[in-house]
């Protein structure tokens, strides 16, 4: 009996196996689950050839401007302003082992650690309210300055209005020979608050690096976020096919969140960076405009073949990047419609010259601006 | 059971008849794909962590304080000057039977006047030469504790009562001590408490 149960079952594994097998292939366009089969090509978004991606490349390279320890570090210093010596109290040098994890270095520094409010009569205002850490140093000489910032921490106003907010680490350095600068930070994290210069708040993903000089020279890698969005009102209607299933969006938000920088203007080019500026829309889809390529077209290392330097005409010293949308070659788009192009000029020049300009006078922080009495 | 096989084989293959079909859903939109929004963002991690450490009750404190006098060569419009500078700092409670300081330094002074200085709060600008007397301003908390022979342009200005830095020639004019002047002579102090983290050395006392 119990071989004849054993072959029983495994006959009707062998119909069931079989049967299985033989199952056709489900047809073109089937939805299965969120997949479609096959998977229908990408479609650049419904508003593309409404878009000024002109301005708004030279919006992104505002926003790269923002994303720097010049931006947090107005936030740090005015915050601190608002404080007293007992809230937050300043310590001299690292703060007590455990209380932070974080390498601090070994310049000593200056730090508040506090969850404080400060006492109106002691502050000559109303209170306001520290909670987390920072650590800071700041150094200059007559030509150089060089500051570094850790924190996470948060200020606000008696009010609940965000003062100050950074979470993360930043450094930066500034050079000044006869009547010319250069400036450089990195910033990984993310700030926001009235106090300081990021207009809504940035979030970098990473360390984000920016360059940029009297000399016109600017350089910008990493992506950037604006906590607020930025670019033109979004124009589509609520059933735009790529935004119609989407729960948050809603029309007239910023366009675009956020922003993907590999700029270099090189010393062969003054009018055309080498690199790329990405643009991500509020709904996901990315649009890039590449300029002068990085790698040559025929490279096949795999850091090359990610650009798609093969697909662009135009690779001269003339300031003109060429847009792709969600990777697509918009060749023929721009050739259908004589009242579109692909191709993209922003005003470098411009953009460039309404960045920040820091001063050596900014990097000067000592123990004389504390309040501590 | 072995001559059952191709029985169940072809049986298993043969195409089902219509009643036995099973309905293949079908894609009858023929509207605009429906695109799944594709993210190629960077991963942001997100800092779920609480806002900070609890507020920090300092075990220690560093008291600072720094005080001298310039002695100048005339009330009014002084060419030179001379004068001295002293920096104490200590830890916490200082026996005054037996000082223990963490930082003692004393300075002779020296000023030349400078007629061409960007003070506009200042009647007068001098070059101060530091010359360190006694003790080692390295061991200074007090990141800006001047080094022997550091020349720092400082003026005196009558309103504010105030001698200012020109913070390491940045042009930036700081108020670096608050002072009185009688006569020939400004006397000068500034003090601070700070809060600092000692590092347990593990000596025994």
């Amino acid at each position: 009996m119990p071989t004849s149960r054993s072959q029983t079952l495994l006959t009707c594994l062998v119909i069931a196996g079989l049967a299985a097998a033989c199952d056709p292939p489900p047809r073109p366009g089937t939805q299965i689950g969120a997949l479609r089969q096959p998977d229908p090509d990408p479609q650049p978004p419904s508003d593309l050839q409404q878009i000024d991606i002109r301005s708004a490349v030279e919006e992104a390279i505002h926003l790269g401007g923002l994303a720097t320890l010049a931006s947090t570090w107005r936030g740090h210093v005015g915050s601190v302003d608002v404080g007293t010596a007992a809230c937050p109290g300043v310590w001299i040098g690292q703060l007590p082992d455990g209380v932070v994890d974080v390498d601090m270095g070994d310049d000593p520094g200056l730090s508040w650690a506090a969850t404080c409010a400060t006492v109106p009569e002691q502050a000559g205002g109303p209170f306001r309210e520290f909670s987390g850490f920072t650590h800071w140093t700041a150094t200059v000489t007559e030509t150089e300055g060089a500051r570094s910032l850790i924190a996470d921490a948060d200020v606000h106003s008696d009010a609940g209005e965000e003062l100050f907010h950074f979470d993360g680490e930043a450094n930066d350095s500034l050079t000044v020979d006869g009547g010319g600068w250069q400036y450089q930070s990195t910033l990984d994290g993310s700030v926001s608050g009235r106090l300081t210069d990021t207009e809504g708040g940035v979030r970098t993903g990473g360390g984000f690096e920016a360059s940029w000089g009297s000399d016109g020279a600017l350089t910008m890698f990493g992506t950037v976020t604006a906590l607020d969005g930025f670019g033109p009102a979004d124009q589509r209607p609520a059933d735009a096919p790529e935004v119609a299933h989407l729960p948050d969006w809603a029309p007239g938000r910023p366009r675009f969140t956020s922003v993907r920088f590999d700029l270099t203007f090189g010393p062969e080019c003054a009018q055309e960076p080498v690199g790329y500026v990405g643009l991500r829309g509020n709904e996901g889809f990315w649009f890039d405009v590449y300029f002068l390529p990085k790698f040559a077209a025929d490279d096949p290392t795999f850091e090359a073949t990610g650009f798609p330097y093969e697909q662009i005409d135009n690779v001269a010293c003339d300031g003109v990047g060429t847009l792709f949308a969600r990777n697509i070659d918009l060749r023929a788009l721009d050739e259908e419609r004589a009242d579109w192009s692909r191709e993209v000029a922003p005003d470098f020049a411009s953009a460039a010259a309404a960045l920040p300009a820091p001063a050596l006078a900014d990097f000067v922080y000592t123990l004389r601006n504390l309040p501590l009495e | 059971m072995r001559s059952l096989v191709p029985l169940l084989w072809a049986a298993a293959c043969t195409p089902p008849g219509p009643q036995q079909t099973t309905p293949v859903p079908t894609d009858s939109d023929t509207s605009e794909p429906k695109i799944l929004p594709i993210d190629t963002a960077p991963f942001i991690p997100i800092d779920s962590s609480a806002d900070g450490p609890p507020d920090l009750v300092p075990g220690h404190f560093v008291y600072m304080s720094q005080s001298g006098v310039w002695n100048l060569s005339s009330a009014s419009a002084p060419n030179t000057m001379t004068g001295s500078l002293q920096i104490t700092e200590y830890v916490d409670t200082l026996d005054t039977a037996l000082p223990e300081y963490e930082c003692y330094v004393t300075y002779a002074l020296t000023g030349e006047a400078v007629g061409n200085h960007t003070c506009t709060d200042c009647n007068f600008v001098f070059d101060v030469e530091f010359y360190v007397d006694d003790g080692d301003p390295a061991a200074c908390h007090d990141p800006d504790a001047p080094p022997s022979g550091a020349v720092w342009q400082m003026g005196w200005s009558d309103p504010d009562g105030t001698i200012y830095l020109n913070y390491y020639g940045t042009d930036v004019w700081l108020p670096w001590y608050p002072g009185t002047k009688s006569a020939a002579v400004i006397d000068f102090a500034w003090s601070a408490t700070l809060a600092i983290e000692v590092l347990d050395t593990g000596d025994m006392q």
